[in-house]
């Protein structure tokens, strides 16, 4: 056996190509991404490229997910350490206009590639017992809910659920978390970021004010490291507060009593 | 438009058949489940059964499902005020064995078939506005990890956060909660209750000892009734105090 790796999907852009130049200095890492251009573009951000491998696929279509791994895997003669699940889609639907082919493709991203990328991860044959953690990145929309954001709710509430029953399922060797970011501005939302009242309400409603990718990128390292040893099966919530934050019920009093007292 | 009905699916079973005999003296219900006869005998157990009416329909099959139910509510003249969505598959499989078919199959029925009947239901001019309540089974494996669990737990899991978002979606006019269950005897999972380890193990994790499936029909009913007017986006663990204890 050579090598351990950390694999990150959604290594392309947002978090995921935040977590990979965190992780890179000190860590071989597998970026997978849909684009390859993307992936080399990252890549050659991130501190010792060389030892980074790539693995282009779209993770909108499942089938071979697992084979694939295997054998790239196997071709390498490498295993893998950490797995950072930060690939993801998000969409809008009402549901009174529920696609199934829509619920498809964002479930097929955001929740069965990961099981189906852990399969072999868990298989002796394959990564001969090498796992030892893996982290989700799921949403605060599990916990707020939204307009239009059932699909996306659901996926993630699932990508929850998920993580909590394989940390019981795979412990004591491997441990499971997940990481619930608030709103912050990526190429997954650039739309929404480029509407100044959107942003306005952003400001308005996460205490700590705009929150960056990095921040996600911190949360990730402590879990996916040697430091997070003793946690296993656990939500944390990067928001800046927003899921504790409910708004005044007087528009001007913010504080206790708006005449100073 | 003519009267309005409570829709229950998995009627025909479990927690279901106990939502149904708990509503049908006060409400007219449609019984949706994958098998007629035993839809039939459920109706018969009811009071009022010459009232109630039967939608033959297997959920891990998707397609049609929202043009069937739109065909069922014109043919009979019925709008659906009150959905409760208690169809549910149960199975274990380890996360080094995942296997797609088993969770395409798991998730049609859990989760994605609830969609496809909440799209009708809150179409206009299918359902006329007639939608007042929406209630989810889910399970409180979907905050309870368990060796084996992780395909099932992620479907409840998903209906928990779908609740939440379709909570805020639907209001003010419809209202959106989950039952979350701990493990009661059902037809489900009878083999695991006639082993008498796991019946104590039951004991030892129940504060409240066994539950009954009219324990979560009195929570649906409640839910799904004008009692909980200001209650919506919740999860209603009924567990005999099994989350509290651990």
């Amino acid at each position: 056996m050579g090598e351990n790796y950390t694999l990150i999907t959604g290594a392309s852009s947002g978090f995921g190509r935040c977590i990979a130049q965190r992780l890179a200095p000190s860590r071989r890492l597998i970026l997978v991404g849909r684009n390859a251009e993307k992936l080399e573009a990252v890549r050659n951000t991130c501190a010792g490229p060389e030892r980074h491998l790539l693995w282009v696929r779209d993770l909108s279509t499942v089938d071979g997910v697992g084979e694939e791994l295997t054998s790239l895997l196997a071709e390498m003669k490498i295993g893998v350490e950490h797995f950072i699940h930060s690939a993801g889609v998000l969409g809008i639907q009402f549901i009174r206009a529920n696609e199934m082919a829509f619920v498809t493709r964002l479930f097929n991203v955001n929740l069965f590639s990961a099981m189906e990328i852990i399969r072999p991860l868990t298989q002796k044959t394959v990564n001969h017992g090498t796992l030892r953690s893996i982290t989700f990145i799921s949403s605060i929309v599990t916990r707020v809910g939204s307009k239009g954001y059932y699909v996306y709710a659901a996926s993630k509430g699932a990508v929850n659920s998920l993580s909590l029953s394989l940390a019981v399922e795979l412990a004591p060797v491997v441990r499971v978390n997940a990481v619930l970011p608030g709103i912050i501005g990526t190429e997954m939302n650039t739309d929404h970021f480029a509407n100044p009242e959107f942003v306005a309400s952003v400001k308005a409603t996460h205490p700590l004010g705009l929150g960056q990718p990095e921040d996600v990128a911190d949360a990730v390292e402590f879990l996916t490291s040697d430091r997070a040893r003793w946690i296993t099966g656990q939500e944390i919530v990067v928001d800046g507060g927003r899921t504790v934050y409910s708004p005044p019920r007087v528009p001007e009093a913010d504080g206790i009593n708006s005449k100073g007292n | 438009m003519g009267e309005t009905c409570t829709l229950i699916t998995g009627a025909s079973s479990g927690f279901g058949r106990s939502i149904a005999r708990k509503l049908a003296p006060s409400r007219r219900l449609v019984l949706a489940d994958i098998n007629t006869e035993k839809l039939e005998t459920v109706r018969n157990n009811c009071e009022f059964p010459e009232r109630h009416l039967l939608w033959t329909r297997d959920l891990s099959r998707l397609d049609g499902v929202g043009e069937e139910l739109a065909s069922l509510l014109a043919a009979n003249e019925v709008g659906i005020d009150h959905f409760i969505h208690s169809a549910g598959i149960f199975g274990i499989q380890f996360a080094r064995a995942n296997e797609m078919k088993f969770v395409t199959q798991m998730f049609n029925v859990n989760l994605f078939s609830a969609m496809e009947i909440i799209r009708p239901l809150t179409q206009k001019r299918v359902n006329k506005g007639a939608l007042r309540s929406v209630t989810f089974i889910s399970s409180i494996n979907s905050r309870l990890g368990a060796k084996g669990y992780h395909a099932y737990a992620a479907s409840k899991g998903a209906l928990n956060a779908m609740c939440l978002s379709l909570a805020v979606e639907l209001a003010p006019a419809v209202r959106v909660n989950a039952v979350l269950p701990s493990i009661i005897e059902t037809e489900m999972n009878r083999e695991h209750f006639a082993n008498p380890d796991f019946a104590a193990s039951m004991r030892a994790t129940h504060p409240l000892g066994f539950g009954r499936p009219d324990d979560v029909a009195d929570a649906v009913e409640f839910l799904a009734s004008d009692r909980a007017r200001w209650v919506t986006g919740q999860e209603l663990v009924v567990d005999g105090g099994r989350c509290a204890s651990k």
